[in-house]
């Protein structure tokens, strides 16, 4: 089997789309949203946004570094 | 505080795997049987001992001390599920691209996107039979990765291998952090 060289990237960003919970419940898109929004003011699903500059925080990948390490 | 790295590649490269070996909790997974359509679509014949492909995201996680849990998200291989990607990639500390030598294409989308993201990664040829297919470097010329990017071996089946794999994605992310980001591929 031989390599090829891989193309210069053809497409840009994929557009985000997050249909999934609507067409499951075969509700409109805004009515899931107002629903999904009420369920995390009750407390029901547990929603943590990911920190956007924890890739820059040394400290906190170098801990996450020396926990790996101490997996057997 | 919680904190993510993404396991990315193509089809079957054994993302599942990797996630699996690692995590501390039983693997949240999304597999599913392929369908007729999906088989044609995601050349099933190299690895015709695979019936069923991820097609939400896999998830574990690790308990890194008192404080910090890491999170493990194993997206989709395929690039028509590329739409995910910005979501779970969005404040990761890096990604682990697994490849396949034998279906290194499938890998391109993972790789165009992570270098336009700018989120450090590193690219880990998965060693299936414990053979490696291709050497290192003609790897690297074929994906056209910068010479900073890590190209390494692992073997995801095995616990010590997938961590080793992570820990270079977090040494590549302190690398990047410090040296500024590269989001564009290296010409060759």
């Amino acid at each position: 089997v031989s390599l090829v060289h891989r193309p210069d990237d053809p497409t840009g960003e994929p557009s985000p789309v997050r249909p999934e919970i609507a067409a499951q419940l075969g509700r409109h898109l805004s009515a899931t949203r107002v629903l999904v929004g009420g369920l995390v003011t009750l407390g029901l699903p547990t929603v943590r946004r990911a920190h956007q500059r924890l890739q820059h925080n040394l400290e906190i990948v170098e801990r996450v570094i020396r926990g790996l390490q101490a997996i057997a | 505080m919680p904190v993510k790295i993404v396991i990315a590649g193509g089809f079957g490269v054994g993302k599942t795997t990797a996630v699996e070996r690692i995590s501390e909790i039983p693997l949240l997974t999304t597999e599913a049987a392929m369908t007729e359509v999906a088989a044609a679509i995601d050349r099933t014949g190299e690895v015709p001992e695979k019936t069923t492909t991820t097609v939400a995201l896999d998830f574990g996680c690790i308990t890194i001390d008192e404080d910090i849990r890491l999170y493990l998200f194993g997206t989709p291989g395929q690039d028509r599920f590329g739409f995910m990607w910005r979501d779970l990639t969005e404040g990761a500390l890096g990604a682990l691209v697994i490849v396949d030598t034998r279906r290194l294409d499938d890998c391109y989308p993972a790789v165009d996107y992570f270098e336009r993201a700018g989120l450090p990664f590193v690219v880990a040829v998965n060693l299936f039979d414990g053979r490696l297919e291709h050497d290192l470097d003609d790897v690297r010329w074929a994906l056209a990765v910068a010479p900073e990017v890590p190209v390494i071996t692992f073997d995801a089946r095995q616990r010590a291998s997938v961590r080793d794999a992570l820990i270079a994605v977090l040494q590549r992310a302190i690398e990047q952090s410090v040296a500024g980001p590269t989001t564009h591929p290296a010409s060759s």
